[in-house]
């Protein structure tokens, strides 16, 4: 029996000595072998429209069945699901669901997809791998809430059964993920590059920490980098901090941070910038970026007109990225 | 003396309520919340992704 074990699934990379678990309390090295303790049992199960992802450009209006279990490879101060991405399954209340039951679940709820989602679901890979492509042969979409923290191997085993991705990109320095988050940035640059290349629709989360990552150059930054790296298509969702977890003593994010922020994102070219958790701003909604006219029109997740139509804009026929139809 | 009166029966009133819950307390865990504690232990399975280890390099 090997003495250590190292997992390979993400960039901690951990060693584990038999009886160990992995910095994400989920994976265990048992008896010679590294075992998954979150396997069909997860905490979290609930139908969200799938603007709540963020997702805006797929399947507008539908319902995702969602699902998550307890664990995290990240460890971000402002976590607002820490109550299981920072514990054990152990110490949450889990449910007994297969994938072939996940998949019944959310055909007979009516929804049009599957989110792995809420903790990471990095961290059950093997659960999301098995029930993903059973998703697929009854024609549901996957989609993957996650913060990206993967190594290239287990990503591009997954990629083909993953259709679309809320990714949060978090900052644009390692400084920041190091502090924020316990954890390393340039792994998630390299895996966006990645899921794009793979054919994954993705559409990332800024979340706005006042005195953290707010200040003009952090966002013009990041900006800059996705025009750069992934083009001006890719959605941007700048989303407003609520004191959670361990950064009580903050303050929501201003209203006025976050049209700073859509400002910097539209000047630096990027097409889809939205603004989250602010009712009523121009960035709840999506316009034309060749026609500037209202396509999709939002409040919170309800839509209120949908000018898209075969995924292009009704007013002009610009072609509009996103997932329209399954 | 009706004052006396009173006063005993507002004391017996309210030893009688504390009386009554302290005998409806076992009744409270029938209808309470289910009970937390350690879930389950998950089946195991193996993981994926994960080399074995003499050979670790460091």
């Amino acid at each position: 029996m090997p003495k250590t074990i190292e997992c390979q699934l993400c960039p901690r990379a951990c060693r584990l000595t038999d009886g160990q678990r992995g910095d994400c309390r989920v994976r265990i090295h048992l008896d010679g072998k590294l075992q998954t303790l979150v396997y069909v049992n997860p905490c979290s199960v609930h139908v969200d429209p799938i603007e709540k992802k963020p997702l805006f450009h797929v399947l507008p209006q539908t319902g995702t069945f969602s699902i998550a279990t307890a664990g995290c490879n990240l460890h971000c101060k402002f976590c607002q699901n820490w109550q299981i991405s920072q514990r054990a399954p152990e110490e949450t209340h889990n449910y007994d669901l297969p994938p072939e039951k996940v998949v019944s679940e959310a055909i007979r709820s009516g929804s049009k997809s599957i989110s792995y989602t809420y903790s990471d679901p990095i961290v059950f890979y093997e659960y999301t791998y098995d029930t993903a492509r059973l998703a697929h042969e009854k024609k549901l979409l996957n989609i993957w809430v996650t913060a990206g923290y993967i190594n290239e191997k287990p990503l591009l085993e997954i990629a083909p059964y993953i259709d679309a991705a809320n990714v949060d990109l978090k900052g644009i320095t390692e400084d920041y993920y190091r502090r924020m988050s316990s954890a390393t940035l340039a792994p998630v640059l390299k895996a966006l590059k990645i899921m794009q290349r793979e054919g994954i629709w993705i559409e990332l989360t800024n979340l706005v920490v006042p005195t953290w990552n707010d200040s003009k150059k952090d966002i013009s930054d990041l900006c800059q980098w996705i025009a750069d790296n992934l083009g001006p298509d890719v959605p941007l969702h700048f989303s407003r901090f609520w004191p959670q977890h361990q950064l009580k003593n903050l303050p929501p994010t201003p209203p006025k941070t976050l049209s700073m922020a859509w400002e910097i994102a539209k000047n630096k070219g990027l097409n889809y910038v939205y603004v989250g958790n602010v009712p009523g701003h121009r960035g709840n909604s999506t316009f034309c970026p060749n026609d500037n006219k209202l396509l999709i029109q939002r409040i919170g997740y309800q839509i209120l007109a949908n000018n898209i139509v075969d995924g292009k804009c009704k007013f002009c026929q610009t072609k509009i990225p996103g997932i329209w139809k399954i | 003396m009706g004052k006396q009166l009173m006063e005993r029966r507002d004391f017996l009133k309210r030893m009688g309520s504390l009386f009554l819950g302290i005998m409806c307390l076992p009744f409270a865990r029938l209808f309470g919340g289910k009970e937390k504690g350690p879930a389950r232990p998950a089946p195991m399975k193996e993981a994926m992704h994960y080399t074995s280890g003499d050979n670790l390099a460091g």
